[in-house]
């Protein structure tokens, strides 16, 4: 008895979490996959089983293809523009003589707390094309015509790509400098004293003891660009803003769930967005050689 | 001392084991509460004991109509059952629709016994079988309610031969027009009956930085001709002629008479556009009742420059108004006390009294027609240069169209808002676009039929 209540302790310490786990998550996603084989419409309508019909309506949905489009512009974004300039900012940050170092990590980490409807609101005003600030305060002092950020279709995700940059790129900074600071100096100098200049230094000694990071930087990177949900929504509107634009595949998913009340192609977008993101993962890790045995 | 340690440390083992034991209880007890069904509900809903107190729970998007049920509930105590209680929730839009969705879709479970729900989101909630929520069309017939309401009005919760709710406002549509910028051009807009009419005057004070009006609402000018996106029937009828033609009509106010454009930034609902709206770049709009609340908060410093006239009519004698938007009160179905919530719509929503201090607290025109000639309704505005705005509103009230809801209005409007853009920009003729949505639509109701 005495030998028993030993053996289940530890079980029961760490029940909290499985209990939690298998409610708000385990069961959620196992129902998605259920709830994506059937057909049910409305509030107190009776499902209706339709094996894979929902994953072959998502396959000609010209919105939900145009969803997947956008979703994967703005992940490009967030990979090939934002995570370099968050690399840039660590190395600028980790500077020896950077005067007010301090300051500078504090502001560029600060969007990072700011709620993202707060976000989306106070970028509404920036992108504004009659009064905003990008317009009339940046572009038009080097003489650059207006631009409908919002309302032409071919600037909507360059600007949703800048509310990235400007949200994102600061945590991502910290992420790197945390990395950097785990590099060790003398490495560094050896390098230096067998003959390598500052890039070569960085190209062959930095940026190879950095793959864990940029593999946990890029791994967020295209998890957190296909779950975007709440600052485009607000930006051009959950609708997706002008031509679908603006709409994410999280959006459209919103859409079908509570809007038009589809639920099992709700569920059917979530099992879709899920297995996409773990795909692009596996094949980032793969690229990345994480796979690989050094 | 051997013993004493020995004694701490068997207690401390248990007191760890017995916290494990409890933290898990603890934390799985609310959940496991969560997911079992709520209390048998009640299908026709008996009134409680009259000794027991009735507590309601009614859930609303709106800060003013909060305000209004809250105060109606205290009367309601005092005059009518002082066992009564409402607890009024107020919610934001997005996740009031969304949270009361999820609750009749699980059963009733966590949901209130009232709710307001808004026009544009209510066709969702027809999209099953059965929205979850109590048909009143027997209890309106019977009090006689339904030649007090606007019919026209009741359209919105009405579907196939149930209702499903009470529409709070009016909604009549006017045009609202800047009376100082209009009578310096010296154009007298008590005169204008017709689009026509408007268009000539409206060439006179329109150049390239001013315009007349804005590209309007195509669904608001559409319903003034008799018609509207979806037929009677719940028939997609975006693509008619007469819709093709309307929307024609307002790009032609830019494109033949150079009096109108696009709204600035896309909608009269966003920031540029107030701001364009208060340098006098817009001389009138066509709105709602409720459009007169938006100009007092987002234009304050334009007060004593508007006024308003009745819609001017698209043939010599036509149509003068329209409906746009409205929000309606509902029953839920599983609600323990349904008859006692009834009481209290027909002591708020279908009294003369509630009507009155409704529109007092919301600016709403009430769609009840015997609050309409309340002189309480008949203030001046001062906002409008001192205009009976009531009265406007109450001689076209009678003739507002009705809008037909369908449980696919939400997915045509969606897809119709992305664009409404290109259509302003000439890259996609009304015709063509409006053929694609409604396509769509009818692609989406074939397949769940």
């Amino acid at each position: 008895m005495a030998k028993w209540r030993r053996r289940i302790t530890p079980y029961l310490f760490i029940s909290p979490f499985f209990i939690g786990y298998t409610i708000f998550f385990l069961y959620p996603v196992l129902r998605a996959i259920y709830l994506s084989l059937f057909q049910q419409v409305g509030i107190g309508s009776e499902p209706k089983f339709v094996g894979l019909n929902n994953y072959f309506n998502l396959l000609t949905d010209s919105t939900f293809l145009k969803a997947l489009l956008n979703t994967t512009y703005y992940a490009a974004g967030s990979i090939f523009l934002i995570a370099p300039l968050a690399l840039v900012l660590a190395l600028v940050l980790t500077t020896r003589n950077l005067y007010g170092r301090e300051f500078f990590r504090l502001f560029f980490f600060s969007p990072n707390i700011t709620a993202g409807v707060v976000v989306g609101i106070i970028f509404t005003l920036v992108f504004s094309a009659e009064y905003g600030l990008l317009n009339n305060y940046i572009l038009k002092p080097f003489g650059l015509p207006a631009i409908r950020w919002l309302q032409d279709p071919a600037w909507v995700m360059p600007a949703i790509i800048i509310l990235g940059i400007w949200r994102f790129t600061g945590i991502n900074a910290l992420y790197f400098m945390s990395g950097l600071q785990n590099i060790p100096a003398e490495i560094r100098e050896a390098a230096s004293i067998d003959g390598a200049n500052r890039w070569q230094v960085f190209r062959f000694v930095t940026l190879p003891l950095l793959r864990p990071i940029t593999v946990f930087v890029l791994t967020f990177a295209i998890i957190g660009s296909y779950n975007l949900f709440a600052e485009p929504s607000i930006l051009v509107g959950v609708q997706g803003g002008p031509n679908n634009a603006g709409l994410f595949m999280t959006m459209y998913l919103y859409l079908n769930g509570f809007r038009f009340m589809k639920f099992s192609y709700a569920a059917t977008i979530g099992v879709a967005l899920a297995v996409i993101v773990l795909l692009l993962t596996l094949i980032q890790l793969r690229l990345l050689g994480v796979f690989r045995e050094d | 001392m051997n013993d004493a340690s020995q004694n701490t440390q068997i207690s401390r083992r248990d007191l760890l084991k017995l916290m494990g034991a409890s933290v898990g209880v603890v934390a799985a007890a609310p959940l496991l509460a969560a997911c079992a069904p709520a209390a048998a509900p009640a299908t026709t809903g008996g009134a409680a004991p009259a000794t027991e107190t009735v507590k309601l729970e009614l859930w609303t998007f709106v800060n003013t109509h909060a305000r209004w049920f809250r105060e109606m509930a205290d009367k309601y105590k005092q005059e009518v059952n002082p066992n009564f209680e409402l607890n009024v929730s107020e919610i934001a839009y997005g996740d009031m629709h969304d949270k009361l969705q999820i609750a009749l879709q699980s059963g009733g479970v966590g949901a209130p016994d009232m709710s307001d729900i808004e026009q544009g989101r209510f066709g969702g909630f027809l999209r099953g079988g059965d929205p979850g929520l109590i048909d009143l069309k027997d209890w309106l017939n019977e009090g006689g309610y339904s030649d007090q309401l606007v019919q026209a009005r009741q359209a919105l919760y009405s579907y196939q031969g149930k209702v499903y709710g009470i529409e709070h406002a009016l909604t009549p549509v006017v045009l609202y027009y800047r009376a100082d910028l209009w009578e310096a051009a010296g154009v007298d807009m008590a005169q204008i009956e017709t689009w026509d009419d408007f268009i000539a005057v409206a060439k006179q004070v329109s150049n390239d930085d001013v315009k007349a009006i804005p590209f309007e609402d195509h669904g608001a000018l559409l319903r003034q001709r008799s018609s509207d996106w979806f037929d009677a029937e719940g028939n997609v009828m975006l693509d008619s002629a007469i819709s093709i033609e309307t929307m024609e009509q307002i790009l032609a106010w830019r494109d033949v008479y150079g009096i109108a454009d696009a709204p600035t930034g896309g909608s009269w609902f966003n920031n540029d556009w107030y701001a364009a709206v208060k340098e006098g770049k817009w001389l009138s709009h066509v709105g709602a009742d409720w459009y007169a609340g938006f100009f007092k908060d987002n234009a304050p410093e334009l007060s004593g420059k508007w006024k308003a006239i009745a819609l001017p009519a698209w043939e010599k004698g036509g149509v003068r108004t329209s409906c746009w938007g409205g929000t309606g009160n509902c029953i839920v179905k599983t609600s323990l006390h349904v008859e006692e919530a009834w009481k209290f719509q027909q002591f708020s929503m279908l009294s003369k009294e509630g009507n009155v201090r409704r529109y007092e607290l919301t600016n709403l025109f009430p769609p009840f027609i015997p609050a309409m000639d309340d002189p309480r309704l008949h203030k001046p505005d001062e906002y409008f240069s001192g205009q009976d705005l009531g009265g406007l509103f109450a001689s076209v009230g009678p003739t507002v169209p009705p809008q037909y809801q369908s449980p696919y209005r939400a997915e045509l409007q969606s897809k119709l808002d992305a664009l409404w853009q290109d259509i302003y920009d000439g890259k996609v003729k009304p015709a063509d676009a409006f053929k694609q949505v409604s396509d769509e639509v009818r692609k989406t109701i074939e397949q769940e039929s």
